[in-house]
């Protein structure tokens, strides 16, 4: 059966919202126990819609764990009750916003219009959206090859000069 | 060993306890060592030391459940996902506060000096004469020249980086080299010295190996290597901790019985002998109960526990708590006043960065008040100092943009400086703790609770820091001053002492000079609890000073039969 077909029906089934984004990575589900209605194809869109805030670079700043997995469980950890509650209903409004706009037809440069407009609006979608790039940043900007290459991180520095020319 | 009688039984793992330990089992006595908390092997016990930052599943930060059990804990700068297993849970060991007094712990074999910030300077005999000469508090029963030997002996020991100033408002001590200074610390310090006479920017401290020594091999430890996350415990053994350092040492006596897991209920007191006999303890697992005696016992269990200890140690000579005649047991506990912090930026060197981390900063001592009262306040507050070269990042935008961004992150040139206040408070009898009246933790021993609160000094000083040092700030060049009052609670300062003071007179005071209770002999306080008056410096230095000390004293008169 065609995947895509596959997916629609796996959404139809469990009532949750579908899209088909034509650059869908699909990742294998995993149980995230303060957001029980984000199942597999949720957590993917989220992860695409990451990927379009911050593109991940896994050949040249490969990390631990991807970045879908990274947002989500930083999310489901780290939020309080309240502002998981945020975060869905956030999720929940941008996904019929995608859906209604046949997002995966539209240009990068529109999708990328599409995040930024809803950023700044006043309801849930803008906490959605903010809260992907700021975990999108974290993972980022914590990853190795970042850190060592860009932030000058040295695990066991062994000394301290304090006045280095730039 | 399989007995319960022993020649001195120490109450408390960490600091304190540890250096007790450490001159007992030298010297040939059987000693017994009693930790509430589990056991913390050197090495073997620092799960996340080795870990890098992009291993860390939420790379630092605290879940949300954290928080919410341990609402407390989590207001602790230490108390992060690298070294949260070293706190105590809020939720399992509770306390009351009459007034908010964020009490840090760390129950485990070593203690608090796991987590410590490994900042060390001596009294100076300013200090020990504040309280005679301001009014406050009693007066000290030992001053400087009581402990200054004390002072270079657990230096050697433990190995302290730092550098000879000259200052007697701050005794220099046995040094091993300290790091480099970075190029705006040392703008700001010859800046000061320039302007202010009376007024020193000085390298921070530390109690870290920058030089090997014969000694530190012996102990097994190697040079610190800057990691700068020492929290969670340093396989090198760079920086000190009782785990690395005063535990193994002990160890290898063969004299050292360390149990775990044992809650001390009570000191134990005979009447007819008219002296401590030993200690009652609740095994933390099976809370079976089981008596321990020795003829001298050291009550270092952290400041707070071992008031609680001893006012939990009731009999018909001592209704109120063990040597509390006076009704003094628990009062006068004091702090340090960490309220105060500024901020700011300097231009003045935007061609220079630095390579590295170095795990301290600099060190302002006291300048106020030191030779005569002169503020309206009392006391006053030393600081920290530190400058780093500030980074721009700028995250605008989304996609491609934003991640070109990412990777144009560059050094401004600009430096940011900033400063925090160590204030000493007075210590008051209306700051107490006492034994819950109803509660009682899960070993049937009443909870603690604490009434502890700032007063107008501590506001006055404050207002003082602020001033003056947004002045000595804008006077350096420094720009984009702010200054912030982060309103922390008592206790958050993780520096609480008091409640079992020494003093000459047996009336006002609980302790004698040797750190003896006056009316139980045998028994010895000398964690932060001893603690007379508080001063403006980091106090382990001196608690670690005051038990190699009080420990020699017990050791002879036990040699002489004394005790």
């Amino acid at each position: 059966m065609n995947r895509r077909i596959a997916i629609k029906h796996i959404g139809l089934l469990t009532g949750g919202f579908v899209i088909f984004p034509y650059a869908c990575n699909v990742e294998p589900q995993i149980i995230y126990s303060n957001l029980p209605t984000i199942k597999g194809v949720q957590q993917n869109t989220i992860g695409y819609i990451c990927n379009i805030i911050l593109p991940e670079d896994v050949i040249n700043f490969p990390t631990l764990e991807s970045r879908q997995e990274f947002v989500l469980t930083m999310v489901n950890d780290c939020y309080t009750q309240s502002k998981l509650e945020k975060f869905i209903e956030g999720f929940e409004r941008t996904s019929s916003q995608i859906n209604d706009l046949k997002f995966d037809n539209l240009s990068l440069e529109e999708q990328i219009s599409f995040i930024d407009r809803q950023s700044q609006s006043n309801d849930s979608s803008s906490f959605f959206l903010t809260t992907l790039k700021k975990y999108s940043l974290l993972h980022f900007e914590s990853s190795e090859n970042y850190m060592i290459d860009y932030l000058n991180f040295e695990f066991i520095p062994g000394r301290y000069l304090g006045s280095v020319s730039i | 060993m399989n007995t319960n009688k022993y020649d001195v039984i120490i109450v408390g793992a960490g600091m304190s306890g540890g250096w007790a330990t450490k001159e007992f089992c030298e010297q040939g006595f059987k000693t017994l060592l009693l930790e509430r908390g589990p056991n913390v092997e050197h090495l073997k016990d620092y799960p996340t030391t080795n870990m890098q930052p992009w291993e860390f599943k939420h790379r630092g930060r605290l879940t949300a459940k954290d928080i919410e059990e341990n609402p407390i804990a989590s207001r602790c700068y230490a108390f992060r996902e690298d070294a949260k297993h070293f706190f105590v849970k809020d939720k399992h060991h509770e306390y009351g506060q009459v007034k908010p007094f964020d009490w840090i712990r760390g129950y485990q074999v070593g203690g608090k000096s796991i987590m410590w910030a490994r900042q060390v300077q001596r009294w100076s005999k300013y200090d020990f004469e504040g309280p005679a000469r301001d009014g406050y508090a009693v007066e000290w029963p030992i001053n400087y020249n009581d402990l200054n030997n004390w002072y270079t002996y657990v230096e050697k020991f433990v190995g302290v980086s730092g550098n000879k100033d000259g200052l007697d408002i701050l005794p220099d001590g046995d040094f091993l080299k300290p790091w480099e200074t970075n190029i705006v610390e040392e703008y700001f310090s010859k800046f000061m010295k320039k302007h202010y006479n009376d007024r020193h920017v000085i390298y921070g401290r530390c109690a870290h190996l920058t030089e090997s020594k014969p000694i530190f091999l012996k102990q097994g430890r190697g040079l610190c290597m800057s990691r700068n996350i020492c929290q969670r415990g340093c396989p090198f053994g760079g920086y000190f901790n009782a785990n690395s350092t005063l535990i193994p040492w002990a160890m290898k006596t063969g004299n050292l019985d360390l149990k775990p897991n044992s809650v001390v209920h009570s000191v134990l007191y005979d009447e007819s002998k008219q002296k401590a006999t030993g200690v009652r303890v609740i095994d933390t697992k099976t809370k079976e109960s089981q008596d321990y005696f020795a003829k001298v016992i050291f009550v270092t269990a952290a400041t707070l526990n071992t008031n609680l200890i001893l006012l939990n140690s009731k009999s018909n000579r001592f209704p109120n708590g063990l040597g509390n005649d006076n009704g003094l047991l628990g009062k006068h506990i004091a702090f340090h006043n960490y309220r105060g912090t500024i901020s700011a930026q300097y231009e003045g060197f935007p061609s220079f960065t630095t390579k590295g981390t170095k795990p301290t900063s600099q060190y302002i001592p006291r300048f106020r008040n030191v030779y005569k009262q002169e503020t309206d306040f009392l006391r006053g507050y030393a600081a920290g100092f530190r400058a780093k070269p500030a980074r721009e990042t700028i995250r605008d935008g989304f996609g491609d943009n934003l991640k070109n961004q990412l990777l144009n992150t560059r050094e401004t040139g600009v430096w940011n400086v900033g400063s925090h206040m160590m204030g000493e408070t007075i210590p008051k009898i209306t700051n107490e703790v006492t034994l819950h009246p109803e509660k009682v933790d899960q070993w049937g021993i009443p909870q603690l609770n604490i009434d502890v609160d700032y007063d107008e000094n501590d506001e006055k000083m404050l207002k003082d820091f602020f001033e003056e040092f947004t002045e000595m700030y804008s006077k350096a060049g420094f720009i984009n001053i702010k200054t912030r009052d982060n309103h922390r609670n008592p206790g958050n300062d993780i520096h609480e002492m008091g409640g079992v003071r020494m003093g000459k007179d047996s009336k006002t005071s609980l302790l004698n000079r040797w750190n003896q209770l006056h009316n139980c002999k045998n028994v010895f306080v000398t964690d932060g609890a001893c603690m007379t008056s508080t001063s403006t410096q980091n106090p382990s230095l001196t608690v670690m000073a005051i038990s190699a000390r009080a420990a020699n004293y017990a050791i002879q008169e036990l040699k002489n039969n004394n005790l």
